[in-house]
C-alpha cells in the first residue's frame, strides 16, 4: 500500500484498533527497516506507526509541489569583480529537504544568492555546477584533474575562483591543484561543517570569506578558506600543501601544519595579512600541468605490520609507496630489506611522520640508517603524508628515474616543504 | 463567548543528564564561562515567513554570546559535533508520565528539528520528539485532554541584552523537558488556574527538577471569532486568570476595531514613503538628521489610542515591534502635533502619503532606510492582519500587570523537519520498562493521605509541594497518633527557626526531619528542635545533639521536687536557666502536676 504513495501526500491511516491518524506520507530513510510508517502531523512532528498495525491507508489528497519563484540571475553591476564558482559537491553544496529531512544536492545558484544576499555587494558570481555533486570520501584523483582544469578555465576572467568542496578530502584536492596549477589569482576551497538548513551552519560566512579573499586578497595560491576558530569571527587562508583537517566535526578543524595561517579574512572584508610568505599576484606565466601517475600507494606503519605488505605492493604494480612512519620517519628494523627491494625494483618509497608536525631525519638512529642508507626510501622533510602521496603522483607523470623523483620529491613546488622549522609551528 | 484555553507546559526532567549529550543536568552560578560568539542567519527560503522574519530583524546585526561552561556543556552544546541518541532515562520518564496520563505512546520515536532562530540555540534547532497523543487529566471531575507530551532539549539561557550582543547560558542547554499541551478544554479563567494547579502538581510524581525556571508554561486563548493567541512568560498561578481576563477583553476589543476598520477601507498597500525633508524642517530634535520614512495606515486615523487592554492602547504593539526590531519607538498621527511635529507638517506628510479623513500613519526615524523600511512592513502586515482577521494567530509576552505585549505571529509547522544524524527508535522498550512503575499522581495521592490520616487536603498539598510527601507518609506510618502533629511542625518549621533562633537559617527538610525524629522519640525536647536543627545542619552528629537537648527525667524529677514550692514560672525560669533548651515545658509541667497531686 506504500508503493503508491509519493512523498508529501496527505493521508488517513486507520489502525485495526479502531483510530485514525491523518497527516503527510514520509518515506523512511533509507537502510532502515521498512516496518514503520512515517506520518508528519499537522503540528509538524513526525510520528511512526507499525505497518502491522495499519488496516487501511485512504489517501486524501496528492502532494503539490509550490512553485517558488526566484530570481534568476545575480542583479550584474559593472563595479563589482567577477569570481569564479565550481560546485563540486559536500555539506556545502546540498540543502535538506524540509519535508522529509533528506538532504539534495543545492542545484540553483539563485539559492545560494537568496540565502547569501551580501555576495551582491562583494562581486559578481560566475558559477559552473560540475556534475554529478560528489561527496568528499567518493573523490578519486581523476576529479582532481577535471578540476583543475575548469578552475584554470575560470581563472581566466575571474579575481577569484572559489571551489565549493566537501570537507574530507579537501586536503587532497588543495594538495593536488597546488601541484597542478600555477595562476595569477587565488583559488580557494571552501566547504562547510554544519548543514546550510541551520541558522548556525558555517556555510555562508566561509563562502562570504571565500569572495572577500577572492576580491581582495594579494595572493595567488591555492588554499582552503574555512573558519579560523569556533567563533563567527573570521576565516584562515590556509596553503593547500601544508593544512589539514584535524577534527571531524569542529568547524575550525582545517589548520595550518608548521606553518602560520597566510592570512585571515573578517567577514566584512578586511584581510589582515599574518604571514607574508606567498605568492603574489601576477607573478606568474599561467600554467596547468595535470600530469600524474595514479599508482602510487600510502602506507600507515602501525606496530605489527606484516612485512608482506611490501611484497604486495610489488604484485599490484604500484609505481610509488609514501610511508607514514613513526616519529622521525620509522618503520620496524626488519622490513628494511623488503623496502629494499622495492627501490631495487625501481619503485621510489617515500618516507613521512605520522606525528604530522616536525621534519623527518634519515640518520639519527640506526633503523633511519637502514630505511634511508641501506634501504634507499626518502625521508621527505617535513611534508605531510597525504601531500607527500598527491605529490609522489605528480612527479611520477613526470619522470619514473628515480633519482630524477627524489630531486623533484625535495624540491619545494608549491611551499609543501618548509625550509626552517619555525619554532611557534606546533600546537599552542 | 466560546472561550477555550489550553496550556503549554515545559516541566524540565531531573534525570541527571542533558538529552542528546553525555554532559551533566545543572545550572553553574557566579562564575564566567568561556565565550563564544556567533552570528545567526534566517536559513532557507521556505521559511521566509514573517514569523522568522520578525525574529530575525531582532538579531540582524546582533552577535550571540554563548557562556559556555566546562562542567556541563561539549561541542555537541555548541554546535560542533552531531548529537548523540537520547538519554534513555529522560525517554523512560517521558514514557511513564504520557502513560499517567492515558496517552496513546506512538510506536517509533522521531526526532524533529524546530527552528528556533532567536540565538537560543547555538545549532538554530531545538531537537524534540513526540512521545504520546491523545491523553487526559481528570480536574474536579472533568476530563481535560491532553493533545500531546513531547521530550525536548532545553534552550539556552538569556543573560542579557546590549546593543549589539545578546548573552545566552549554555548550562541550560539540552536539558530534558516534557511539554505537555492540553486541549483547548478549558472554559473560564477560574478553571484555567485549576488545571495549571493540577498539572504543577502532577507532575511533581515524577523525576522532574525543581525551583525557579525547571516549570515554564504559556497558556493559549481564543473566544469565538477571535484566534489562538500564545501568553508566554507568566510565572504566578494567581496572574492567570487576569491574564486571560484580559486576553478576552483584547480580543473582543480588536473584533470591534476590525469592524470598523471593515466599514472604512476595501483595500490595504505598503508604500513607505521618505519624509525626511519634512521633519527636517520641523523642530523635532530628536529626529534631527535621522533618515524618517513613514507607511500610511488606512482607516486607523482615531484608533491608536484606543485602549485594547485597560491601561493598554491599540499603538503599542506597533511599538512593541519597532522595540523588538532595536529602534527606541515610533510616531503616530493620532498623537500629533507633538515632539515640534505641528499641524503644518502633519498635513503636509498626510498629503504625500495621499492619506484620506480615516487615514493614519505611522513615522519611524533612524540611520538605515532599509532596516527602517523592513520594520515598517512588519508594521504594516500586522495593522492589515488586525483589517483582516481581527485577532490574528499571535505569540504575547504576559506583562506584570495582565497585559500583554506582542511578540510575533504564531510559528507555522513548517519550522519543524527531521533530525537527520540520528536514527528513529521503536518505542514498545520503553513502554515496558516503565509500565510498572507508573506512580499514583500527586493529586490523587495527597487526596488519598487526606482521608487517611484525617489531616486538612490543603495542608498534604503544601507538603507535597516542599517535595517531603513521602517523608512524612514514612513517619506518619511510624507515629500514626501522631501525624497532625508532624504536619503542623513541617509546615511551621520554618516560621519556628526563625521566630527561636533570629536568623535567616536554610531549611533542608532532611535535617529537619532527623531533629523531628528525636523529638518524636523523645530523645529530645520539643523546645529544643530549633537548635537541634542547626546543630545537625553544622554536622553534629546525633548522638551529640541528644546529648546536649536532652534531660533524662529522674534528674528533672529531682530538680522539681527541689523547687516545688516556687510558682510553676518561676521553676520553668530557674530550670531554664541550668538547663537552657534541654528542658521541655510540657514535660516540666506534667512531672509538676503530678508531684502536686501526689503532695
Amino acid at each position: 500500500m506504500l508503493e503508491e504513495l509519493s512523498v508529501g501526500d496527505k493521508i488517513r491511516v486507520l489502525l485495526k484498533d479502531g483510530r485514525i491518524f491523518e497527516g503527510y506520507y514520509i518515506p523512511r530513510p533509507e537502510l532502515l527497516e521498512r516496518d514503520v510508517l512515517i506520518l508528519k502531523l499537522d503540528n509538524g512532528y513526525n510520528i511512526g506507526i507499525k505497518l502491522d498495525k495499519i488496516e487501511k491507508i485512504e489517501l486524501i489528497e496528492r502532494y503539490k509541489k509550490e512553485e517558488v519563484e526566484r530570481k534568476k540571475e545575480q542583479h550584474i553591476s559593472k563595479d563589482k569583480e567577477k569570481v569564479g564558482m565550481i560546485v563540486v559537491g559536500g555539506t556545502i553544496a546540498s540543502k535538506v529537504d524540509y519535508r522529509t529531512g533528506g538532504v539534495h544536492p543545492l542545484f540553483d545558484i539563485s539559492e545560494i544568492l537568496e540565502v547569501i544576499p551580501e555576495i551582491e555587494d562583494i562581486c559578481v558570481l560566475d558559477i559552473e555546477v560540475r556534475r554529478p555533486l560528489k561527496v568528499s570520501e567518493d573523490f578519486t584523483p581523476d576529479d582532481w584533474i577535471d578540476i583543475a582544469k575548469r578552475v584554470y578555465n575560470k581563472a581566466k576572467s575571474s579575481s577569484g575562483v572559489l571551489i565549493l568542496h566537501g570537507t574530507d578530502t579537501m586536503h587532497y584536492t588543495s594538495a593536488a591543484l597546488s601541484f597542478f596549477l600555477r595562476l595569477n589569482v587565488p583559488v580557494l576551497l571552501i566547504g562547510s561543517q554544519r548543514s546550510s538548513d541551520r541558522g548556525s551552519s558555517d556555510a555562508y560566512t566561509n563562502i562570504i570569506a571565500g569572495c572577500w579573499a577572492a576580491t581582495k586578497w594579494d595572493g595567488a595560491e591555492v588554499c582552503i578558506c574555512m573558519h579560523a576558530t569556533t567563533e563567527d569571527k573570521y576565516n584562515y587562508i590556509l596553503r593547500g600543501t601544508r593544512v589539514r583537517k584535524m577534527h571531524t566535526s569542529r568547524r575550525d578543524a582545517f589548520q595550518p601544519i608548521g606553518i602560520p595561517p597566510l592570512a585571515k579574512v573578517y567577514y566584512n572584508g578586511r584581510i589582515e595579512v599574518v604571514w607574508d610568505n606567498y605568492r603574489r599576484r601576477g607573478e606568474v606565466d599561467e600554467e596547468i600541468d595535470t600530469k600524474i601517475d595514479k599508482k602510487v600507494f600510502l602506507l600507515k606503519f602501525f606496530p605489527g605490520m606484516p612485512t608482506e605488505i611490501f611484497d604486495w605492493i610489488l604484485e599490484m604494480d604500484y609505481h610509488g609507496l609514501v610511508i607514514e612512519g613513526t616519529g622521525l620517519g620509522h618503520i620496524s628494523g626488519w622490513m628494511a630489506d623488503s623496502v629494499r627491494k622495492l627501490v631495487k625494483e625501481g619503485i621510489p618509497v617515500i618516507v613521512t611522520s605520522q606525528t604530522l608536525y616536525g621534519r623527518t631525519h634519515p640518520y639519527v638512529y640506526t633503523n633511519l640508517r637502514k630505511l634511508s642508507l641501506y634501504a634507499g626510501a626518502l625521508h621527505a622533510e617535513d611534508m605531510l603524508p597525504e601531500t607527500a602521496y598527491v605529490k609522489l603522483m605528480w612527479v611520477l607523470g613526470h619522470t619514473k628515474d628515480i633519482e630524477e623523483v627524489y630531486r623533484m620529491m625535495l624540491t619545494n613546488y608549491a611551499g609543501e616543504i618548509t625550509e626552517r622549522s619555525w619554532v611557534g609551528g606546533f600546537i599552542s | 463567548m466560546g472561550l477555550k484555553v489550553g496550556f503549554e507546559i515545559h516541566q524540565q526532567l531531573d534525570t541527571g543528564r542533558k538529552l542528546f549529550c553525555r554532559c551533566p543536568s545543572m545550572i553553574v552560578k557566579n562564575k564566567e564561562g568561556r565565550k563564544i560568539v556567533r552570528r545567526f542567519r534566517a536559513v532557507a527560503g521556505e521559511l521566509g515567513e514573517r514569523d522568522i522574519a520578525a525574529v530575525y530583524e531582532q538579531l540582524r546585526g546582533k552577535d550571540i554570546v554563548y557562556h559556555v561552561f566546562d562542567e556541563c556543556d561539549c561541542l555537541i552544546d555548541i554546535d560542533e559535533e552531531p548529537p548523540l541518541m537520547p538519554d534513555e532515562e529522560a525517554l523512560k520518564e517521558a514514557v511513564r508520565i504520557a502513560l499517567a496520563l492515558h496517552m496513546d505512546i506512538v510506536d517509533e520515536f522521531q526526532i524533529m528539528r524546530k527552528t528556533i532562530i532567536d540565538g537560543s540555540v547555538p545549532s538554530g534547532f531545538q531537537r524534540t520528539i513526540l512521545i504520546g497523543l491523545n491523553g487526559y487529566v481528570e480536574v474536579d471531575g472533568k476530563r481535560i485532554g491532553i493533545g500531546t507530551l513531547c521530550l525536548e532539549e532545553d534552550s539556552g539561557r538569556k543573560l542579557f541584552e546590549t546593543e549589539n550582543e545578546i548573552h545566552f547560558a549554555l548550562d541550560r542547554l539540552g536539558i530534558p523537558l516534557v511539554e505537555i499541551r492540553t486541549d483547548p478544554d478549558i472554559r473560564t479563567p477560574e478553571e484555567a488556574a485549576r488545571v495549571a494547579e493540577y498539572l504543577g502538581l502532577f507532575l511533581r510524581s515524577f523525576k522532574v527538577r525543581r525551583g525557579i525556571g525547571t516549570i515554564r508554561q504559556d497558556v493559549n486563548v481564543s473566544i469565538k471569532g477571535g484566534a489562538r493567541v500564545e501568553i508566554k512568560g507568566f510565572q504566578e498561578l494567581e496572574q492567570l486568570k487576569k491574564l486571560v481576563e484580559y486576553e478576552v477583553i483584547r480580543q473582543l476589543n480588536l473584533i470591534r476595531i476590525r469592524n470598523i476598520l471593515a466599514s472604512r477601507i476595501s483595500s490595504w498597500e505598503f508604500a513607505p514613503v521618505d519624509i525626511t525633508d519634512i521633519i527636517d524642517k520641523t523642530g523635532c530634535r530628536f529626529l534631527k538628521g535621522k533618515k524618517c520614512l513613514c507607511i500610511k495606515l488606512p482607516g486607523y486615523s482615531g484608533l491608536l489610542n484606543k485602549e485594547v487592554q485597560p491601561g493598554r492602547r491599540l499603538v503599542e504593539d506597533f511599538v512593541d515591534i519597532a522595540k523588538n526590531s532595536g529602534f527606541k519607538g515610533l510616531i503616530h498621527s493620532d498623537e500629533l502635533p507633538k515632539y515640534g511635529i505641528d499641524s503644518k507638517a502633519v498635513d503636509e506628510i498626510k498629503k504625500r502619503l495621499g492619506c484620506g479623513e480615516h487615514d493614519a500613519f505611522v513615522l519611524i526615524g533612524g540611520e538605515d532606510p532599509r532596516k527602517i523600511c523592513r520594520v515598517l512592513w512588519l508594521i504594516s502586515e500586522k495593522a492589515k492582519a488586525i483589517y483582516e482577521v481581527g485577532v490574528e494567530k499571535e505569540v504575547r509576552r504576559a506583562n506584570p500587570d495582565g497585559t500583554t505585549s506582542y511578540l510575533r505571529p504564531m510559528p507555522g509547522s513548517a519550522r519543524m523537519y527531521p533530525e537527520t544524524d540520528l536514527l528513529p527508535i521503536p518505542s514498545h522498550p520503553y513502554i515496558l520498562a516503565v509500565r510498572d512503575s507508573i506512580p499514583t499522581p500527586l493529586p490523587e495521592k495527597i487526596r488519598k493521605i487526606s482521608k487517611d490520616l484525617s489531616i486538612r487536603e490543603d495542608y498534604i498539598k503544601k507538603i507535597a509541594l516542599m517535595g517531603i510527601l513521602d517523608d512524612f507518609i514514612e513517619i506518619s506510618k511510624e507515629y500514626r497518633d501522631r501525624a497532625a502533629e508532624i504536619c503542623n511542625l513541617l509546615l511551621g518549621f520554618k516560621s519556628l527557626l526563625k521566630k527561636e533562633l533570629g536568623e535567616e537559617i536554610e531549611l533542608d527538610f532532611d535535617v529537619a526531619l532527623r531533629a523531628i525524629r528525636l523529638y518524636l522519640m523523645g530523645r529530645i525536647a520539643k523546645d529544643a528542635l530549633p537548635y537541634a536543627y542547626k546543630d545537625l545542619l553544622e554536622g553534629h552528629s546525633e548522638e551529640d545533639v541528644v546529648k546536649k537537648y536532652s534531660l533524662d527525667e529522674e534528674t528533672l524529677r529531682e530538680e522539681i521536687k527541689r523547687l516545688l514550692d516556687l510558682p510553676f514560672g518561676k521553676i520553668m525560669f530557674e530550670l531554664r536557666k541550668k538547663y537552657g533548651q534541654r528542658v521541655d515545658g510540657r514535660v516540666v509541667k506534667r512531672i509538676y502536676d503530678e508531684l502536686k497531686e501526689a503532695k
